[in-house]
């Protein structure tokens, strides 16, 4: 898991409904839905801990076992980037 | 036939009626926007209005059609003569941002406010008095306006409403719109239902951010209205239940929305959801 710590783009208006997040990118004009654990992973990711922080640190408050959740927190991740929804310094 | 041309802020929109007294009105109502120009490039509007009604004996339908889907059928001048105006409004909602102008509209049923795709009312207006009896009032527009407080709200028209229908009394002896839901005061709709993906979906259940996703899409003016909107739409779909429903023909849909307004499951069951997810459950 990369070892920079994810940090939301402070531009995005994300708007959260029952644990489920809706983000518009007004620079892209993308919207997107994330499902409850890609919305977990997302409230987390302010630049204050890795990937695998935070895999840990859902791991700890869900009592499930580190390594199942690291692969969600991972594709999660990977999805964040590829939708352009992290700020640049924490790609 | 008349047929006119009208300038709408850089729009070309084309007009036409089978009525020289509705011709009147339209050229009474957006005299200051007649284009020279013979070319249309928005959906043409057409418009049928049973002038003869009164003489013949007949009970005939006003029909409005964009191209060739018909986006109202009505007994009341009113009604026809408001569905006209918010399909000239629609034209340049993408521009403004005075409030979330959404593809939908407000459907009564039974007293409950449904917010329905705008690609519902076309289909619906095939249902006729059917929706009356099963106590529905259908829409008279395609589009709603939403507040910053997520309420759908009286939009603002590209004409002079009230001297709009001043002179279509004048010209008709009638404003009257009661067969059909227009927004004139303040709406909270209790009720989102939207388009299901999938086919052979009767009613279900859908989630808030489903919902929101959804709306958002269907918002004719996000870009020029910015992040805003999205919390506007949230308070909307925060204050409703929500539903999906296949299309599976006109028949069908007043069952569907009668089942929609009656059912009242709660919905807590997001949070659970995330934590069977990473449960592996």
């Amino acid at each position: 898991m990369p070892s920079s710590k994810p940090r939301v783009r402070p531009d995005l208006t994300i708007v959260e409904l029952d644990g489920e997040a809706v983000i518009y990118d007004e620079v892209s004009g993308d919207l997107h839905h994330l499902n409850p654990t890609a919305t977990l992973v997302l409230r987390l990711c302010d630049g204050t801990a890795t990937g695998s922080q935070l895999a840990a640190d859902i791991a700890e408050a869900f009592g499930v076992p580190r390594e199942r959740v690291a692969g969600d927190v991972r594709a999660a991740l990977r999805s964040f980037r590829t939708s352009k929804l992290l700020a640049s310094n924490g790609s | 036939m008349a047929s006119q041309i009208f300038d709408l802020d850089g729009t070309r929109l084309e007009m036409r009626t089978t009525s020289p007294r509705f011709a009147q009105w339209v050229d009474e109502i957006l005299a200051d926007r007649r284009s020279a120009d013979e070319t249309s490039d928005e959906p043409l509007l057409s418009i049928v209005v049973e002038d003869d009604r009164a003489r013949s004996g007949r009970k005939g339908f006003h029909l409005l059609y964009r191209r060739i889907s018909a986006v109202v059928r009505t007994l009341q001048i009113g009604t026809l003569a408001r569905s006209f105006l918010a399909e000239l409004d629609r034209i340049e909602l993408r521009l403004r941002a005075d409030a979330v102008h959404l593809d939908g509209a407000i459907v009564d049923v039974r007293g409950t406010a449904v917010l329905v795709p705008g690609s519902f009312v076309p289909l619906m207006a095939m249902l006729g008095h059917r929706a009356e009896r099963e106590g529905i009032r259908l829409p008279a527009h395609t589009s709603v306006a939403v507040d910053a407080s997520g309420r759908v709200v009286p939009s603002r028209s590209v004409v002079d409403t009230a001297d709009a229908l001043a002179r279509l009394e004048r010209l008709f002896g009638s404003t009257d719109s009661s067969d059909r839901v227009t927004v004139d005061d303040v709406v909270e709709p209790e009720v989102v239902l939207l388009l299901a993906r999938e086919q052979g979906v009767v009613l279900r259940e859908t989630s808030g951010g489903a919902t929101l996703h959804t709306l958002a899409t269907r918002t004719l003016n996000l870009p020029a209205i910015g992040g805003s909107a999205l919390r506007s739409l949230g308070t909307l779909v925060e204050r409703a239940r929500w539903y999906e429903t296949s299309w599976a023909g006109t028949v069908r849909i007043p069952d569907v929305l009668i089942q929609a307004v009656e059912n009242r499951p709660s919905h807590p069951y997001v949070n659970q959801r995330t934590e069977d997810t990473l449960a592996g459950r």
